[in-house]
């Protein structure tokens, strides 16, 4: 009886569908209600505005990817239910038919109810691109990336929970473990990045957090999906396919060598069990530094943090492993555990790789970045640069204690070597104290290979330049542009002057109500930069042209300005722009008027928005009515505040 | 037809089965018993290739069992908790057995409807408990299996039932052959239709027996003598159990009746009786202290 040997079943089909049939029923009106339907309601409503949907899952993102991740999970626990429940499991592994065989059949059906949706979907979005105007929401091809990338990602999420299926003895831990698996590469990235920060000085977390980890995930990746021109690169979805097919045989394996008798058991595997306990354990450790060494900071939090989560991952694990409350009295692993891993962090401390010691030989070296920001892409070639930012490196490395490792706050500096063998070394630190490495900063952000990286005005050329626009920036607004070429050439030369002769100091002063340069080229194309205080030779000019008045916030746009000196650093319970408490302090001999127009000028180039500890703080009240205030970071008080808060 | 060879198996670092061993041959009803937790559950699922054994062999006319459909296919077992497709009715799950075994037989399966008289249109798992058993034997009669693998068959049944399961049970037997593996913990419950009989306690198989051999092979003894009983009266015989209630002695011993008979009134006795013993009895004395352990098992 041929039909009887072949591997498709008829009954066993029925039987699929009538036990999941639902969950395929589910993601077809799930669809069709978010992306038809959707185009349908758009296209017909008249008064919609027009809103850019950059691609087929654009419409009803949210639910798209909800259901991405939901349906072939819930699918794959509905279908291989059988293997859960030991009745069930007796049953069909009494028939005289082959795992293998019936792995296949399962398999399929549920394929199949995930493919049959998205395709009907897809038909019904041809057909509707071919009776109704919705060339503005997508083209044929949309339609055919959406249904690719939808069936390439559904796939795999399916592939992992059979996988998942197979392992495990529970429908829950089936559920539970499957998204792990699937979120477990990015978030293990992201955890292990956190957690070597605090370990090891210098360690560029900021750097592989903005590489993001969410490519790793299809969970992740998929909610960038309606952000995304084409959501899928072709790369991508040969990894997911073949990812596919490995966890495919995988699954067959696992199958064939499962022992049924684990029927409801969390890890059906016992030779597993250990690598989950202690997988949640490491987990639970890192979640824990993450937390504690995240929020809070410090050495003894962050070990705190450790060993709280590894115990609470053991005990976690634990109870889904034994299926019990009662695991208090396990802790044997978990104590071998913590050993072993207090050993790892002392090796870690005494930096056994010599990572945190490590600076590239010059000779190796081919160019080398330094920036507070992990993204640029300029780098220093010439040689005396390089060299110093080698020595900056090698005198943070020596000054830097403990203490240095675990802080949060100071500011960032990101190295990046590229070495001559194609290697790089990546380092970022947090400097408390970034005055100490002054003597290493100034000349290498005063020299000229960083200013014309940094600067793009430097490298263009004034034939370019259509139009200039100055606009003030505080509680006035005012703007002076110029067209003519011959002021541009002088702006623009006047600007260059400026950049060539701005010194370290006033790159890094963030000072408040810096202008707004905004450049127009003849591509179209703007440029913007500040007007800084410190650019004398543009002022002087626009002086000259009797334009600085516009340009600028002035003391002429003030009445007053008002100085309050802090007591003990501390912060106010009230706002600083609070008239009463400021007539408070001016009765107490705590704050100074200032209405002079030179003292005043004086406090608007100085001033700054920053939040950094500082002994003054300054409220300007506008002739408008407006207010402002800032503070006067110590290098920028000027000599009559501290005059006069010193007589006092 | 069915040779179990120095099995063993753990579960979850339990020793269920250890080194055990058995045969049925083909066209006999085996009667597997044993209390609960001494590992039938167990043994029946390796027979069946539904667990696979961690030593030892399974064999099913000396082919291994698990993962081997053709065998499978011949092999038949009914669970001691059932399990039906939810929402099927007896006629859908019918059809599925029909796709699975080869072996099916539509007539019997017409037939047997006028057995049971349950509706095959409605839902089994709205079936009572009894119910759900007899819609199973209906399946397993009508797939014509070469074996038949029972766990603890006659729960649930009410007792016409059980009649009418076992006389569809050695009619088969009878008819075309079948060969019965059917576990219990209630010795009564299957005396009637078993031939041979094996106890598994503790996973261990501590007694085989062919029932026939066992009922005419021990017998319960009275005797009584004047004055002394003579020394060495039991000469080479295999006592199992002896008494001395006064000046009678009981005893239980193994041998045939006539060559008892013999031996016995050989050393002239005043009273000699040769009492009926039952099944439970040869049990309990056959097993000495392993028996008493057992006792309750057999009631």
């Amino acid at each position: 009886m041929p039909s009887k040997t072949s591997w498709f079943s008829k009954e066993i089909a029925f039987q699929n569908l009538r036990t999941v049939g639902w969950v395929g029923f589910v993601y077809l009106a799930g669809l069709l209600f978010a992306v038809p339907l959707k185009i349908i309601m758009l296209a017909t409503d008249d008064n919609q505005y027009f809103v850019r949907f950059e691609n087929l899952f654009s419409f009803n993102a949210d639910l798209q990817w909800f259901l991405t991740c939901v349906i072939p999970v819930l699918l794959s626990i509905f279908l291989f239910r059988y293997l859960q429940v030991k009745n069930a499991s007796d049953l069909i592994h009494s028939l005289p038919i082959k795992r293998t065989r019936i792995f296949n059949q399962y398999l399929i059906m549920g394929i199949l109810m995930l493919i049959i949706p998205v395709v009907l979907t897809g038909i019904t979005l041809l057909i509707l691109h071919s009776v109704m105007d919705v060339t503005d929401y997508y083209s044929l091809k949309d339609v055919l990336y959406w249904l690719l990338d939808t069936i390439i990602t559904d796939l795999l999420i399916f592939m992992s929970g059979v996988l998942v299926a197979m392992i495990t003895g529970l429908s829950a831990v089936q559920g539970g473990l499957t998204y792990v698996l699937l979120l477990f590469p990015a978030g293990i990235g992201v955890l292990i990045s956190y957690n070597l920060k605090f370990l090891l000085t210098g360690f560029p977390y900021d750097y592989f957090t903005d590489k993001s980890f969410d490519k790793i995930s299809p969970i992740s990746q998929a909610l960038n999906f309606p952000n995304m021109k084409s959501p899928m690169s072709v790369i991508e979805i040969i990894i997911y396919l073949i990812l596919a097919v490995v966890f495919y045989f995988g699954s067959i394996m696992i199958y064939k060598k499962r022992k049924l008798e684990a029927v409801s058991q969390a890890i059906a595997f016992s030779q597993l069990r250990p690598v989950f306990k202690y997988s949640m354990t490491f987990c639970f450790m890192l979640l824990g530094g993450f937390y504690f060494g995240g929020f809070q900071g410090g050495f003894f939090w962050i070990i705190f943090g450790y060993i709280i989560g590894s115990l609470i991952g053991y005990l976690i694990a634990e109870m889904i492993l034994h299926k019990t409350w009662r695991v208090l009295t396990r802790l044997k692993g978990y104590v071998i555990y913590a050993v072993i891993f207090a050993v790892v962090f002392g090796l870690f401390q005494f930096d056994i790789t010599g990572y945190e010691k490590r600076v590239p030989k010059v000779a190796n070296i081919e160019s080398v970045y330094l920036n507070n920001h992990p993204r640029g892409k300029k780098f220093f070639e010439e040689p005396q640069n390089i060299e110093l930012v080698r020595n900056l490196h090698e005198k943070i490395i020596g000054s830097q204690g403990t203490a240095g490792k675990t802080s949060k706050y100071g500011d960032p500096l990101f190295f990046v070597y590229k070495l001559k063998n194609g290697d790089k070394v990546m380092r970022e630190y947090r400097l408390q104290d970034k005055d100490r490495y002054i003597a290493y900063l100034k000349p290498l952000y005063e020299s000229n290979e960083y200013k014309q990286a940094h600067y793009k005005l430097l490298s263009v050329n004034v034939d370019m330049v259509d139009k200039i626009t100055i606009s003030t920036n505080g509680r006035v607004t005012r703007s002076v542009s110029f067209v003519d070429p011959k002021d541009i050439i002088a702006a623009i030369s006047n600007l260059k002057d400026d950049i060539e002769n701005e010194t370290y100091e006033d790159m890094t002063f963030e000072h408040g109500a810096d202008s707004n340069v905004e450049i127009l080229l003849k591509n179209d194309k703007r440029m913007h930069l500040d007007f800084k205080p410190s650019y004398s030779n543009l002022k002087k000019w626009l002086k000259a042209k009797g334009q600085l008045k516009n340009a600028v916030v002035n003391a002429n746009d003030i009445s007053s300005a008002i100085v309050i000196r802090k007591n003990n650093h501390s912060s106010y319970k009230t706002s600083l722009t609070n008239k009463a408490w400021i007539k408070k302090m001016l009765n107490k001999g705590q704050a100074l008027k200032v209405t002079n127009k030179d003292k005043i000028e004086m406090c608007l180039d100085n001033f700054s928005w920053g939040s950094v500890k500082s002994r003054y703080d300054v409220v300007f009240n506008y002739k408008n009515g407006n207010m402002d205030s800032g503070i006067f970071d110590g290098k920028h008080t000027p000599a009559f505040v501290e005059q006069y808060f010193n007589g006092k | 037809m069915i040779e179990v060879k120095n099995v063993s198996k753990t579960l979850d670092n339990m020793d269920v089965l250890t080194n055990v061993n058995f045969a049925v041959k083909r066209g006999s009803i085996y009667g597997l018993l044993g209390s609960n937790g001494a590992g039938k559950t167990t043994l029946l699922k390796l027979v069946t290739g539904i667990l696979l054994q961690d030593e030892g062999d399974i064999l099913i006319s000396h082919q291994s069992v698990f993962e081997n459909p053709p065998v499978k296919n011949r092999i038949v077992f009914i669970a001691d908790t059932l399990y039906y497709f939810p929402q099927y009715t007896v006629k859908q799950m019918a059809n599925f057995y029909r796709s699975v075994y080869s072996t099916w037989d539509e007539k019997r399966y017409e037939k047997l409807k006028d057995v049971f008289e349950i509706d095959e249109s409605k839902k089994v798992q709205k079936f009572s408990k009894g119910m759900q058993r007899q819609v199973a034997f209906w399946l397993s009669f009508s797939a014509m299996p070469e074996i038949l693998v029972l766990d603890e068959p006659i729960d649930g049944l009410d007792p016409v039932m059980r009649r009418k399961i076992k006389n569809l049970i050695v009619q088969d037997v009878a008819d075309r052959g079948m060969t019965v593996l059917i576990s219990s913990h209630n010795l009564r419950e299957i005396e009637d239709i078993c031939d041979h009989i094996g106890i598994l306690h503790k996973g261990e198989m501590i007694l085989e027996k062919d029932l026939d051999d066992l009922k005419s092979d021990i017998h319960k003894i009275q005797v009584a003598f004047k004055g002394k009983t003579p020394e060495n009266l039991f000469g080479n015989l295999r006592v199992l159990y002896k008494e001395e209630r006064g000046s009678v002695l009981l005893c239980i011993v193994a041998g045939d009746q006539e060559m008892l008979t013999e031996h016995f009134t050989r050393s002239n006795p005043v009273i000699y009786d040769m009492l009926p013993l039952t099944l439970e009895e040869i049990f309990i004395y056959e097993m000495g202290d392993a028996g008493y352990a057992i006792k309750n098992i057999l009631v």
